[in-house]
């Protein structure tokens, strides 16, 4: 008797119930947010998967277990990253799209660099409902985040904050408290042992992946607020970024070779000058 | 002498005067210029700001408004409230005026002039008004007296034919226009698409207050200037002009909603007064439109359930009101939105809206979102960064240098082809890579398919 298949049919079992549970969970969540559930959800799924009133959840089960919940509304999150193009926005991006809720604006402050429309249109964002703001240094950002905090316009306020004082950044923490908003500060890790109000903060280091369709990176938990627990957690990560990667392709074994007629016209032309 | 304050009266200044001898009774008294053109065009701008209450307002003569309110007082709550309220806009917009309403034009100018005489119209009538209500020339005037009348009643009782030897024709005809037998005609104000008004600061102002207090006046006629051509401000123009020969400075307000709330705008006003260093006294302010929109009606939520949208728009005042302030602290060129534009180069693929352009109308951006390829990194740079990579064999980047550094690169998608753009000057022709450091961060490169350079766009951050 072969045992594969059996095991196969298990773990895809196994698969629905946890994609059930999940489901579940969100349309409670979904109702609480409404404030007129119909009928109680179910206690056995809540009970692991549903967000506390005051978290987010990022879509990772083990790093929304570990948090408590998710990220926090109406406090700093803080994530440290450090290079460009660590995939740490990529992946709290479903987050940030979970805690917005459509008339409320999407707030991206920052006097260096804004993100790329396209990619937060194809992440599902209103690019109506995000408000780009780009002040032209420092103070004028720390300014800015707090208006946008104090608003209540906002439910999602993100920047990426290199030098911040740390009175400034309590009066942040105070900002979000009272308007429930989510803020989420993208900082360089050097930021790592500066004291910080911040209610979650966690430190990315990206991984190389192993299938070249998803990404992976490993999170450690410095500081989450309310939850057990405590000191360097560390919990990897791994998504694919687009539905149509789970197909299966063939494999980018074979190159095709790149034209370039710039050069191909050239050669032959100093051929003929020599 | 043309027309004095209550307190210059008080000290027994008249009009028709010579200033020598008013000077002579009151040594305070500050004398200002008589404007006639000026008065003109102050009667106008309340012309203009009545047209509210009816849209038949015609001046008549140098100091008196006609406005036919027959058909539009009982939408104001009859003729009591209506002329409370034409008082009331009238004292908010600087001027005091002095009301008569009667079934003819004639007969209201009498009423009018009656009550300005210290004549108590209340509920006497017509007939018990001072003849000299009337305003008539002096021969008719003389006449008058002559005829021994005292009210405008005792000018009724004598026959016409009669008076009109006594006086004159036309006074007759004055009469008959006051009865009602003779029609007259009144040419009706039109409201001028653009809105210009300035105001003489008596005092050249420095500090904010007093800028500000005279700029509530201007607002508070543009507020009645819009309403009454049912219309909502989208920019406006306030002007400082500075004592001597300081360049003027403009100040544009352009509030990320229509409205026409004086209140609004002088707050709006007054940020950007806090961030303006006003290089001489400033002795006249200048308002200006720069653009309206016609308003649309404004809807109140039919059922009490509805409160989801009731919220839905105290987000958009507070989101508007967010936008605001962090345009006039910031400039509005710093307080962006983005659309999606249909086009394949990624650095054209979205137009970023700065605060108060209104969305052009397109459907661009629901194409746009189809468009897209394939993945898109969050961080784009502003323009692409030649790197130094060294290619494979068959074109694809291997290797890249970097602060000294040898990094291995990891093909994980591409290549994209990107070529577009022949026809505006700006064509590419590029093959997109994501690529994988050995350390796990990915960015966006291509190679220039015509130069053969590799360059960075950006990051899957």
């Amino acid at each position: 008797m072969r045992l594969a298949p059996i095991v196969e049919s298990a773990r895809r079992e196994l698969d629905h119930r946890v994609a059930l549970g999940r489901l579940r969970a969100r349309l409670a969540e979904l109702e609480q947010a409404q404030h007129r559930s119909p009928f109680p959800a179910d206690q056995s799924t809540t009970a692991t998967t549903d967000a506390p009133a005051d978290c987010v959840l990022t879509g990772f089960a083990d790093l929304d277990e570990a948090l408590g919940g998710g990220l926090r509304v109406g406090a700093l999150n803080e994530v440290l990253v450090p290079t460009a193009g660590s995939g740490a926005l990529e992946a709290l991006l479903p987050a940030l799209a979970r805690a917005q809720r459509p008339p409320q604006l999407l707030a991206w402050i920052d006097h260096a660099r804004l993100p790329y429309p396209p990619a937060l249109a194809r992440a599902g964002f209103d690019l109506s409902r995000v408000l780009l703001v780009s002040p032209c240094n420092e103070r004028e950002q720390s300014w800015s985040l707090d208006l946008a905090l104090r608003s209540g316009a906002c439910d999602v306020v993100v920047a990426w904050l290199a030098r911040i004082d740390d009175t400034a950044l309590r009066r942040l923490q105070l900002a979000a408290e009272t308007t429930g908003t989510l803020a989420l500060f993208v900082r360089p890790l050097a930021c790592a042992s500066t004291p910080s109000p911040a209610a979650v903060r966690l430190e990315v280091t990206p991984l190389a992946s192993t299938d070249p369709r998803r990404r992976r990176l490993r999170v450690a938990i410095r500081r989450c607020r309310g939850s057990g627990s405590f000191g360097a957690e560390s919990i990897d990560l791994e998504w694919s970024r687009d539905p149509l990667d789970e197909l299966e392709v063939p494999a980018l074994s074979s190159r095709t070779p790149l034209a370039l007629h710039g050069r191909g016209v050239e050669a032959p032309r100093r051929a003929l000058r020599a | 002498m043309v027309a004095c304050t209550a307190a210059a009266e008080a000290a027994g200044v008249r009009p028709g005067m010579s200033v020598t001898a008013t000077r002579a009774l009151c040594s305070a008294l500050v004398v200002l210029r008589d404007d006639p053109a000026a008065n003109a065009r102050a009667l106008e701008r309340l012309a203009v700001a009545l047209l509210r209450f009816t849209p038949d307002v015609c001046i008549d003569g140098p100091d008196a408004l006609a406005l036919e309110v027959g058909r539009t007082a009982p939408h104001f709550g009859g003729e009591a409230a209506l002329v409370r309220l034409v008082r009331d806009s009238c004292h908010a917009l600087g001027f005091t005026a002095v009301i008569g309403v009667a079934a003819t034009p004639e007969a209201a100018r009498v009423l009018a002039r009656a009550a300005l005489l210290g004549h108590a119209t209340s509920d006497a009538g017509l007939a018990t008004c001072p003849w000299q209500a009337l305003a008539p020339p002096p021969e008719v005037a003389d006449a008058c007296v002559a005829l021994g009348v005292r009210t405008v009643g005792d000018l009724l009782q004598l026959p016409r034919a009669g008076l009109a030897t006594r006086t004159s024709v036309a006074f007759v005809q004055q009469l008959q226009r006051m009865l009602g037998e003779l029609e007259e005609p009144l040419p009706r104000v039109t409201p001028p698409d653009r809105f210009e008004d300035e105001l003489e600061l008596v005092d050249p102002a420095s500090s904010a207050a007093p800028l500000l207090f005279a700029a509530k006046r201007l607002f508070d006629a543009a507020e009645a200037a819009l309403e009454a051509r049912a219309r909502r401000l989208v920019s406006a123009t306030v002007t400082l002009v500075p004592l001597g020969r300081e360049a003027p400075r403009a100040i544009t307000l352009a509030p990320s909603e229509p409205t026409r709330s004086s209140r609004l705008l002088v707050r709006l006003l007054a940020h950007r007064l806090e961030r303006e260093r006003l290089a001489a006294p400033i002795e006249q302010v200048k308002l200006a439109f720069d653009r309206t929109v016609p308003c649309r009606a404004e809807q109140d939520a039919l059922f009490e359930g509805a409160a989801g949208e009731g919220r839905d728009r105290d987000v958009e005042h507070h989101a508007a009101a967010l936008r605001d302030r962090l345009a006039v602290r910031l400039g509005g060129e710093r307080v962006q939105t983005a659309d999606l534009v249909a086009d394949h180069r990624p650095e054209r693929a979205f137009r970023l809206r700065r605060h108060g352009e209104r969305c052009p109308p397109t459907n661009d951006a629901a194409f746009a979102a189809r468009a897209t390829p394939g993945p898109r990194p969050l961080e784009l740079e502003a323009s692409p960064r030649p790197l130094r990579v060294d290619a494979d064999a068959s074109g694809w980047p291997a290797t890249l240098h970097e602060h000294g550094r040898v990094v291995a690169l990891r093909v994980v998608r591409g290549p994209e082809r990107i070529a577009s753009g022949w026809w505006d000057g700006h064509d590419v022709e590029r093959a997109y890579f994501e690529v994988e450091t050995g350390d796990g961060a990915r960015l966006w490169l291509f190679r220039d398919l015509k130069l053969g350079g590799f360059f960075r766009h950006g990051a899957f951050s």
